[in-house]
């Protein structure tokens, strides 16, 4: 018996031996494994990231149930937030009236944590211009309750400051005796090309929430100096960074080559319905001899500082 | 509320304008209603800016174009004939929408508009500002004459209670309205222009000005 089992296995061997193994099996073989590679990576990449939400628990249970291999993309981008930015998103996670509709938009499109999300949370205000022009992406956030929750304070900072230009006044001339408000015509929400191209090619831009425009008077006339422009930005406090595109044109208001394409077609002044800034029939460039930032105490409805970043 | 919505509250609203003949276009945060003429342009504008769900609306105007003025001022700034407007009018401050919150500016009247019923209160101020001061603006300057009449007995620091300054064009409305009326003054009145400008001039906004005042001087000459 043992001696027939033997020769069975030999033929059996010989058999297998002979046959020609293609470059297919071979191929398959090898990407069976790649994948058992990546489910193990993405599984360990899972892991390490559920580690970090220990204390986060909304972010824990979403983060259980998101998919190893589907949503690989989402828990990378996940793992790469900081502390801070995993606890503010614990908070978004966990608000009743946010947290679902947030958590389709991210499971949908991973890039959206940092390139809309993030960009959120740290400039709210910006986000919110975006929205009007930053493509199909931000439409569909800009319809999210989420994205009205998070914008309103900073927007409602800005209304304020524009409904209460005397306070703003009265702040800007203990801090600059020479800038004075009533020295000029005020312009608001006026999109600013920033000489910075984005990588599809077009202008990157800015919307400065105020553009003061010196006034002179001339024959009887006011004359509006764009030779003279100031630039204000609100921000709900006096930690909000400005955001990339902001930077760069304080960057360039700080050169010699200060003067600022405006790519707002037209926008009538706030002070005076016959001025208008970008159209056909009156200035499109100002030149910004200041960049003043006005900020709140964090939560809005006053106007708490005003520094000049020049 | 978002902008959808409002334009299509406030074109709902409005359609009396475009029973009257006039044309809606929106351009950015801009309405207008435009009614052209062979040598006249009429235009009821107003322009909003948004605070989240907050639409503040501003500006709102009656304006009047004389071609006869505003193509000599295409002519050296480009653009088409019907970005220019020679006059306007603006709401009384006196006359003020019910119910809506306003912000009183130097020179402009801000209208908050939350609701949909707050732009419908808008539009029936706008109505109320087209019936009673825009058709009797515009009765009251039929004729071009009539404009120089009153533009003539207005104090230099009044002109622009009537004629549009955009911030640098008065000088060149100021020129062709004398011109085309054939004022005795034209030429004191270049004179003052040219020497004010010429001591600024190393200002680009200035320069510019001065650049464009004499070009528009040697067009109207040659038209002579």
């Amino acid at each position: 018996m043992k001696t027939n089992f033997k020769i069975y296995l030999l033929v059996a061997l010989s058999f297998l031996t002979s046959l020609n193994i293609s470059a297919n099996d071979t191929f398959f073989s090898i990407e069976k494994s790649s994948d058992r590679v990546e489910e193990l990576a993405n599984k360990v990449g899972k892991t390490n990231l559920l580690k970090k939400l220990d204390d986060l628990g909304s972010l824990k249970t979403w983060v259980n149930g998101l998919d190893n291999v589907v949503d690989a993309n989402l828990i990378t981008k996940l793992d790469g937030l900081d502390v801070g930015d995993l606890a503010k998103l614990e908070a978004d996670i966990a608000s009743n009236s946010m947290g679902s509709g947030l958590k389709a938009l991210l499971k949908e499109s991973p890039d959206d944590l940092n390139d809309m999300w993030k960009l959120l949370k740290d400039d709210p205000k910006y986000a919110f211009g975006l929205s009007k022009t930053g493509g199909s992406r931000w439409e569909k956030w800009a319809q999210g309750n989420f994205f009205k929750t998070v914008t309103k304070a900073g927007k409602d900072f800005e209304q304020f400051v524009s409904s209460n230009l005397s306070v703003l006044r009265t702040k800007l001339l203990s801090k600059y005796p020479n800038i004075d408000l009533n020295d000029y015509a005020i312009f608001e929400q006026i999109q600013m090309k920033t000489g910075q191209k984005l990588a599809s090619g077009t202008d990157e831009f800015f919307i400065a929430d105020f553009v003061l425009v010196k006034k002179k008077t001339v024959l009887g006339q006011e004359i509006l100096d764009f030779d003279n422009a100031i630039v204000l930005e609100t921000k709900l406090s006096s930690g909000t960074a400005l955001t990339g595109p902001q930077t760069n044109a304080l960057t360039k208001a700080k050169t010699s080559s200060n003067t600022f394409d405006v790519r707002t077609v037209s926008q009538s002044s706030t002070t005076n319905s016959s001025y208008s800034l970008g159209s056909s029939t009156s200035n499109k460039t100002v030149t910004v001899t200041d960049y003043i930032k006005v900020n709140s105490n964090g939560v809005g409805g006053t106007i708490q500082d005003v520094n000049s970043l020049k | 509320m978002d902008t959808a919505l409002y334009i299509e509250t406030i074109k709902k609203e409005c359609a009396f304008l475009e029973k009257e003949g006039y044309t809606f276009t929106q351009l950015e945060n801009n309405i207008y209603y435009t009614k052209e003429t062979d040598s006249e342009g009429f235009r009821i504008r107003f322009s909003w800016l948004e605070y989240g769900d907050t639409f503040a609306i501003q500006s709102l105007t009656a304006e009047k174009r004389f071609n006869i003025v505003e193509q000599e001022i295409q002519k050296i700034l480009g653009g088409k004939l019907d970005s220019y407007y020679t006059i306007y009018t603006s709401p009384s401050i006196n006359n003020t929408p019910k119910g809506l919150e306003i912000t009183n500016f130097e020179n402009n009247t801000r209208y908050t508009t939350n609701t949909v019923n707050d732009i419908e209160l808008f539009c029936d101020f706008l109505k109320s500002f087209y019936e009673s001061d825009a058709i009797a603006f515009f009765d009251n300057h039929k004729k071009f004459t009539k404009t120089v009449e009153l533009y003539e007995k207005l104090e230099r620091e009044k002109i622009s209670s009537l004629i549009i300054n955009n911030g640098t064009d008065i000088f060149y409305r100021e020129l062709v309205i004398k011109n085309k009326a054939k004022s005795i003054d034209e030429n004191d009145f270049v004179e003052m222009v040219i020497t004010e400008l010429e001591s600024l001039k190393t200002n680009s906004t200035f320069g510019t000005i001065l650049e464009n005042f004499k070009h528009l001087q040697v067009n109207l000459q040659a038209n002579v």
